[in-house]
C-alpha cells in the first residue's frame, strides 16, 4: 500500500512539474539571453502566454497534408510525456520504473513523427530540416546511448532510477559521471537543435533544422509541438544534471530535488550563455563537434570496463 | 488420444503444399489460379498447427522416413523446439501472404507461365520446412537444393526482362557457391566424426574450426551475411513481391535457424572463433547493409538491404551468445538472452519485412514503378497500404510499442549484461561497442525508412503514374492488414513469446533463471500513458476544431505561389548529408553540370547527379569475377572438341586417381 501511495505521490509531483517547468525553463533561457545581450527581454512567463495564445488561435493546414501531419504532434507529445514519467529528471525517483532503452526509443519516436509530418506537407524546407535532423541524430543518439551504457554497465541495470541513484563515490565513479555528463551535454545540444548546431532563433528557412520541420504547423498544432520541445529540453537537461550529481555523495531526496531544480536553472543559464557567445557551426563541421561527444562517452565506457 | 495428430497434420500439409499444386500443372499456363492461394494459406495454417503440436510434445528425437534413403542413409526429420519455432515463422508468413498472391499476380499472369510459379512456390514452402527439420546431411542437402532451385525459378518468374534474368543468374551463382562450401564442410565433418547425423557431431577446439567455417560461409551466403550478401539486393527486388516477402522474410531465416542449430544450441561445432566471426561480420553487416539501404532509389532494393542489416543484428546477437556461452557460468544468462533476442528478431523481422515487401509490391502494381524519384503522394491514394507500410517501417526502426523494439531491446540487454559482468575489460568494452553499433544501425534505419515513407508515400506525386494510382484490391490489403496487426500484437505480447522461447533457450544452460525475468521494460505502462495522453489531447483538439475549423491553405512557399511536386525533396537529396558523412565507404560524389551560352550566370539546363560505388563490389568482387572469367576462358579449351585433349584429360585423371588411391593405402 505504501508503495502504491509513494508512486501516486511521485506521479502527482512529476505531472505537476511536467505542466509547469518546461515552459518556465524556456522563459528563463530567453530572459537570461536578453539580459546578457543588454536587452530588457520578456518576463520568464512569456512562453506560457505564447502557448495560450497559440491554443486560442485558428489553425491553417496545408491542403497537401494528410493525417500524418495532424497526428504527429499528438504522438510526439504522448511519447515525450511517457518518457518524462520514466526518467528521474527531478532528482527523485520517477513514478514509472523507466528503462534506459525504452526512454531513448520513445524520444526517437517523438522525433521521427515530426520528420514525417514535415515531409507530409511536401515542403522543401521541411524536408531539408528533416534530412539534417537525421544526420545530426546519427551522431547524437549513439553518443547519448554510449554515455548512458557506461552508467548502466557500472550500475549493472538498465533501470534509470537505479542507474541514477548515487552510491559510494570513488574517484572512478566521479570521473565516469563527469565524462558522461560532458558527452551527454554535447549530444543533447545537438539533439535539441540548439547552439552551436542550430540557432533556434534564426529567421531564414534554409538554415533551420528543427524550425524548418515545423514551418507549416500553426495554432494548436504548433502549440503542442512547441510545448513538447520544451519538455524534451527539460528532460534532457534534468537527465544531465542527474548524471552530474552521481559524482557527488548521496543526499536526501529533498536536497536532491532542490539541487535538480538548481541544476535545471544552471543548464538554462549555460544554454543562454552559449547562445549569446557562440556562432552557429558550419554544417559540415557538426560531425567534428559531435565526435568529441562520442569520444567522451567512449572514454567513460572504457573507464567502466577497466575499473568498475 | 489415439489419433496420431502430428503425422496426420504433416500428411495434410503434404496434401496442401505438394499434392494439390500438381493440379495447378494441369491448368493452362496463363491463368491466375483462384484455388492455389487457398492451398498456400491452409498449408500455412496447418504448419502453425504442426509447430504448436511439436511444441507441446517437444522431443528432440529424429524420425526416419521409412523407405526413403540416399546412399544408404535414410531421410530423417527432427521436430525439436527450434525447428518448431522456424516452422511457425514459415506458417505465419505463408498464411498471411496467401490472400495477396492472386491480386498481385494479376498483372504478371498474362506474360509468365503460372504453372511454373505455383509449383515452384509449393516446392519452396515445403523445402523450407524440410531444411529446418532435417536431421542429417542427406536430408538437409536435398531440401536445401530444392529450396535454392525453387527460389531461383521464382526469382526469374518475370524473365522477359533482362534485369530479372541477370538477377537470376547472380542468385543461381551465389547458391552454387554456397552449396559447394556446405558440401565440403559436411564431408569434412563426416570424415572427422564418421556420422551423417547432425546430432552426432560434437566437434570442438581446432577440429571444429575447418568444417565449421566452411559450413558457416555456406549458410551465411544464403542468410545474407556480410560480405556474402551481394546477391540479396539484386535477387530480392527482381522477384514478384509475395516471393520477395517469402525470401527476405522467411528463407534467409531458415539459414539462420540452421546456424543456430549447428553452432549455438547444443552445438555441433563449438569454438569461440565462431562467436568472434559472427559478431564481427554481423556488426559490420548491420551498419553496412543499412548504410547502403538508405542511399537506394529503388524501394525494394532498400528493403532488401535493410534485410542485410537485420540479419547482421541477428548474427551479431548469436555471436554474443556463442562468446558468452564460452565465458563461464557468469555469462550463461547473457548467452540465453542473446539467443532469445536473435530468435525473437527472426520472427519479428519475418513479419515486418514481409509486410514492407508486400507494401512495395502494392505500390509497384498501382504505379508500375518502384523508383522513389517517381513516387510520392500515395498516402491519400492508397491509404491502407500507406498505414500498414508506416507500421512496418516503425517496426524496422524498432519504435516502441511495435514488435521490432522488443527484440532489439533484448539485444541491447544481452550486451549490457555482458558489459556489467566482472570479466576481462576487453570483452566488457566490446559489449559496450555493440550497444553503440546497434544504436548507430538504428539511427541509420530511421533515416532510411523516413526517406522511404516521406519520399515514396507522402507529399505530392512526382510522376503521372503515381498521380493516377489507386488502392490495390481487397485480397492484397487483407494480407497487409493481417501482418500490420501482427506487428502491433507481437510488440505487446513480447513476454508471452519469451516464455515460448524458453524451451529452446533452456537447451543451453538449464540452470539459469528464466529469460522472462530479464524483461524488465515497463512497456505496458509507457503504452498506457501514451494512449491516455494521445486520447485526451485528441478529444480536446476535436472539440476545438469543431468550434474553430481548420483552414486549408497551401504549404509555405515564401509567397511565390503554391509549390509543385518538383520543389519537393528527392530521395537522393534527403540522404545527402548522411551519405556525405559516410562518403569514404560509398566513394560518394556529386556532380553539377550547367549548360547554356552564358552558363555561369544564366544556366539554361542544370543537371545534378550523385554517384556512389561500393568498396566491396568494385574493389573485391569485380576483380575476383573477372579473374574467374579469365580462368574460364582457358578451361573452356578442354571441351572445345579436340579429341587429343579429351584423351589427355582422361589419362591425367586416371593417373591422379591411381596415385591418390595408392597413397591413401
Amino acid at each position: 500500500m505504501t508503495e502504491t501511495l509513494r508512486i501516486a505521490c511521485l506521479a502527482i509531483i512529476y505531472i505537476a512539474h511536467i505542466a509547469i517547468v518546461p515552459l518556465l525553463l524556456i522563459g528563463i533561457i530567453r530572459t537570461a539571453k536578453a539580459r546578457l545581450q543588454g536587452r530588457q527581454g520578456p518576463s520568464p512567463l512569456q512562453p506560457f502566454r505564447d502557448i495560450a495564445k497559440l491554443l486560442r488561435k485558428g489553425e491553417t493546414v496545408s491542403t497537401v497534408a494528410f493525417w500524418t501531419f495532424l497526428g504527429a504532434p499528438l504522438v510526439t507529445l504522448a511519447a515525450t510525456v511517457a518518457a518524462a514519467l520514466m526518467v528521474p529528471w527531478l532528482g527523485i525517483d520517477s513514478p514509472i520504473a523507466g528503462d534506459l532503452l525504452l526512454f531513448i526509443y520513445l524520444l526517437t519516436l517523438a522525433k521521427v513523427v515530426i520528420s514525417l509530418s514535415a515531409l507530409d506537407t511536401a515542403s522543401g524546407f521541411g524536408a531539408i530540416g528533416a534530412s539534417r535532423e537525421a544526420a545530426v541524430s546519427l551522431f547524437s543518439e549513439p553518443a547519448m546511448l554510449a554515455g548512458l551504457a557506461a552508467l548502466a554497465a557500472h550500475a549493472g541495470t538498465t533501470n534509470l532510477n537505479a542507474m541514477l541513484t548515487p552510491g559510494t563515490v570513488t574517484v572512478e565513479t566521479s570521473v565516469v559521471a563527469g565524462l558522461t555528463a560532458v558527452g551527454l551535454w554535447m549530444a543533447i545540444m545537438a539533439d535539441l537543435n540548439r547552439m552551436p548546431i542550430d540557432d533556434p532563433t534564426t529567421h531564414l528557412e534554409l538554415t533551420m533544422i528543427h524550425e524548418a520541420q515545423i514551418l507549416d504547423n500553426s495554432g494548436r498544432n504548433l502549440a503542442i509541438v512547441e510545448y513538447t520541445v520544451a519538455l524534451r529540453l527539460c528532460l534532457f537537461v534534468g537527465l544531465v544534471g542527474r548524471v552530474a550529481m552521481l559524482a557527488l555523495p548521496p543526499v536526501t531526496p529533498v536536497v536532491a530535488y532542490l539541487a535538480s531544480l538548481a541544476l535545471l536553472c544552471l543548464g538554462a543559464g549555460v544554454i543562454a550563455v552559449s547562445e549569446v557567445g557562440m556562432v552557429r557551426l558550419g554544417w559540415r563541421r557538426i560531425p567534428n563537434l559531435l565526435s568529441f561527444s562520442v569520444a567522451a562517452s567512449l572514454l567513460a565506457c572504457l573507464l567502466v570496463a577497466l575499473k568498475g | 488420444m489415439t489419433i496420431p495428430v502430428l503425422p496426420t497434420l504433416i500428411g495434410l500439409l503434404g496434401l496442401f503444399w505438394l499434392i494439390l499444386p500438381l493440379t495447378a500443372c494441369a491448368q493452362t499456363p496463363r491463368v491466375n489460379s483462384k484455388q492455389y492461394p487457398v492451398f498456400v494459406g491452409v498449408g500455412g495454417l496447418i504448419l502453425i498447427a504442426v509447430a504448436s503440436f511439436a511444441w507441446l510434445g517437444a522431443s528432440t528425437a529424429a524420425h526416419a522416413i521409412p523407405g526413403l534413403a540416399l546412399g544408404g542413409v535414410p531421410f530423417s526429420l527432427r521436430l525439436d523446439p527450434l525447428a518448431a519455432w522456424a516452422l511457425a515463422i514459415i506458417g505465419i508468413v505463408s498464411a498471411a501472404v496467401s490472400p495477396y498472391i492472386r491480386g498481385y499476380m494479376d498483372h504478371l499472369s498474362p506474360r509468365v507461365d503460372m504453372r511454373v510459379f505455383w509449383v515452384s512456390l509449393s516446392l519452396l514452402l515445403t523445402s523450407m520446412a524440410a531444411v529446418v527439420t532435417a536431421a542429417n546431411v542427406q536430408t538437409f542437402l536435398i531440401a536445401w537444393e530444392t529450396m535454392s532451385l525453387a527460389s531461383f525459378l521464382l526469382v526469374i518468374t518475370d524473365r522477359g526482362s533482362s534485369k530479372v534474368r541477370e538477377a537470376g543468374l547472380i542468385y543461381l551463382g551465389a547458391t552454387r557457391v554456397g552449396t559447394a562450401f556446405l558440401a565440403t564442410g559436411f564431408l569434412w565433418a563426416h570424415s572427422l566424426t564418421g556420422s551423417w547425423t547432425f546430432a552426432d557431431w560434437h566437434l570442438s577446439g581446432t577440429a571444429a574450426l575447418g568444417p565449421g567455417l566452411l559450413i558457416l560461409v555456406g549458410l551465411g551466403l544464403k542468410a545474407g551475411m556480410w560480405p556474402f550478401h551481394l546477391w540479396l539486393p539484386i535477387a530480392h527486388p527482381a522477384a514478384p513481391a509475395p516471393v520477395s516477402a517469402l525470401m527476405s522474410g522467411v528463407m534467409v531465416k531458415m539459414a539462420v535457424a540452421v546456424i543456430i542449430r549447428l553452432f549455438v544450441v547444443d552445438p555441433s561445432f563449438s569454438n569461440v572463433a565462431f562467436g568472434v566471426v559472427l559478431l564481427a561480420l554481423g556488426s559490420v553487416g548491420a551498419v553496412w547493409g543499412i548504410l547502403f539501404a538508405l542511399i537506394q532509389q529503388d524501394l525494394k532494393r532498400l528493403l532488401a538491404l535493410s534485410t542485410v542489416e537485420n540479419i547482421g543484428l541477428i548474427l551479431a546477437s548469436l555471436g554474443v551468445c556463442i562468446l558468452a556461452s564460452h565465458g563461464g557460468s557468469a555469462l550463461g544468462w547473457a548467452a540465453q538472452i542473446a539467443l532469445a533476442a536473435a530468435l525473437l528478431h527472426m520472427l519479428n523481422h519475418a513479419i515486418f519485412k514481409s509486410l514492407l515487401f508486400l507494401g512495395a509490391g502494392s505500390v509497384d502494381s498501382a504505379t508500375h514503378t518502384l523508383d522513389l524519384g517517381h513516387l510520392g503522394g500515395l498516402a491519400a491514394k492508397m491509404p491502407q497500404t500507406y498505414a500498414t507500410f508506416l507500421i512496418g517501417a516503425g517496426c524496422a526502426c524498432a519504435l516502441p510499442p511495435l514488435s521490432g523494439f522488443s527484440s532489439e531491446w533484448l539485444m541491447y540487454k544481452a550486451a549490457l549484461i555482458v558489459s556489467s559482468t566482472q570479466i576481462e575489460p576487453l570483452w566488457r568494452f566490446t559489449a559496450m561497442l555493440i550497444v553503440i553499433m546497434i544504436s548507430l544501425a538504428g539511427a541509420l534505419a530511421v533515416t532510411a525508412f523516413v526517406k522511404a515513407i516521406g519520399v515514396g508515400f507522402q507529399g505530392l506525386s512526382r510522376s503521372a503514374s503515381a498521380d493516377h494510382a489507386h488502392e490495390v484490391g481487397r485480397g492484397m490489403t487483407t494480407s497487409q492488414t493481417i501482418l500490420a496487426a501482427l506487428c502491433v500484437l507481437l510488440g505487446l505480447s513480447a513476454p508471452a513469446l519469451l516464455v515460448t522461447i524458453q524451451l529452446i533457450v533452456h537447451q543451453m544452460t538449464p540452470a539459469s533463471p528464466p529469460i522472462i525475468s530479464a524483461w524488465t521494460v515497463s512497456l505496458p505502462a509507457a503504452f498506457v500513458v501514451m494512449a491516455f495522453t494521445f486520447a485526451a489531447v485528441a478529444v480536446w483538439l476535436k472539440s476545438a476544431r469543431r468550434r474553430d475549423p481548420i483552414k486549408p491553405y497551401s504549404t509555405w512557399d515564401c509567397g511565390f505561389g503554391p509549390v509543385g511536386p518538383r520543389a519537393q525533396v528527392a530521395g537522393v537529396s534527403y540522404v545527402q548529408p548522411v551519405a556525405r558523412m559516410f562518403g569514404v565507404i560509398f566513394r560518394y560524389g556529386q556532380t553539377l553540370d550547367l549548360e547554356g551560352v552564358d552558363k555561369r550566370l544564366f544556366p539554361e539546363e542544370i543537371t545534378a547527379s550523385v554517384n556512389y560505388e561500393s568498396l566491396l563490389e568494385d574493389r573485391i568482387y569485380a576483380p575476383l569475377i573477372r579473374w574467374i572469367w579469365r580462368i574460364g576462358d582457358h578451361v573452356v579449351a578442354l571441351q572445345e572438341g579436340s579429341i587429343h585433349r579429351y584423351l589427355l584429360t582422361m589419362l591425367l585423371a586416371l593417373a591422379i586417381l591411381v596415385a591418390v588411391g595408392g597413397y591413401s593405402r
